[in-house]
């Protein structure tokens, strides 16, 4: 469940989330959507992946990325996007057993 | 990996099997002389309400992958609807029987239940009517 939370944790992976909810979509798509570069596009689908989130298949040279989550997955999302989730960082390293909750600022 | 994770998924799901068999075993064992029938016919619902909840809770996720159905888009809608559907009834069976008089509660909490399960197959039905291409074909 740790790796669910640090998913779900970043503002970046939500809205990656939420736009696969509504359709699969292909790696390009995704990034079209972000400001960000494409290796760091990798690393949250690699992230989404290993959560058991996202489904990614590759087809040819393009990875479609659909939605793979559970209806309680869904629902810390929902609770995520809402209240917003922060890990607490220590010395660069990522604790997931010490979650915070913040008002979204969005 | 892939197998690992197989086999651990069915350990727990035989461990929940065993669970509830040796919870019903004890009610039964327990009602009347150390529990009452009300409380023991409250818990077992409670329980099934559990059941129901963690069964339409990993629904989505336990059906077919996507990659292999027609039009992704509108089976993962349905299946967002059902488990949410499904779920629902669930807690709605469970609270009921948690706060409902014990004599109200088996009605009401299976009419909530076959409610949320006739919304989840109508769903499922309405959208195969507009598209009858989304059945699962065969993998190649």
């Amino acid at each position: 469940m740790n790796i669910v939370f640090k998913a779900l944790a970043d503002p970046t992976r939500r809205k990656v989330l939420e736009l696969l909810q509504q359709k699969q979509m292909t790696a390009g798509e995704l990034a079209g959507h972000f400001d960000v570069s494409k290796p760091t596009m990798s690393a949250h689908f690699a992230v989404l992946t290993g959560a058991g989130l996202v489904q990614a298949d590759k087809q040819g040279r393009s990875i479609t990325y659909r939605l793979r989550m559970s209806v309680l997955e869904e629902a810390l999302l929902g609770f995520a996007r809402t209240f917003g989730i922060v890990i607490n960082r220590t010395s660069g390293r990522e604790r997931p057993a010490a979650l915070t909750l913040k008002r979204s600022r969005a | 990996m892939k197998e690992t994770a197989t086999r651990s998924r069915l350990a727990r799901d035989i461990a929940i099997a065993i669970g509830l068999m040796v919870v019903s075993a004890a009610l039964v064992f327990l009602t009347p002389a150390a529990m009452s029938r009300d409380t023991s016919m409250r818990i077992f619902g409670i329980l099934l309400g559990a059941f129901v909840i963690f069964c339409a809770n990993e629904g989505p996720k336990a059906l077919p992958p996507l990659d292999r159905v027609r039009d992704p888009v509108a089976e993962q809608a349905r299946r967002r609807f059902g488990g949410w559907a499904i779920t629902l009834g669930g807690v709605a069976y469970l609270v009921t029987w948690l706060i409902a008089p014990v004599n109200d509660a088996p009605p009401i909490a299976a009419a909530l239940l076959a409610l949320s399960v006739a919304a989840a197959i109508g769903r499922c039905l309405l959208g195969r009517r507009r598209d009858p291409s989304t059945s699962i074909p065969d993998r190649p």
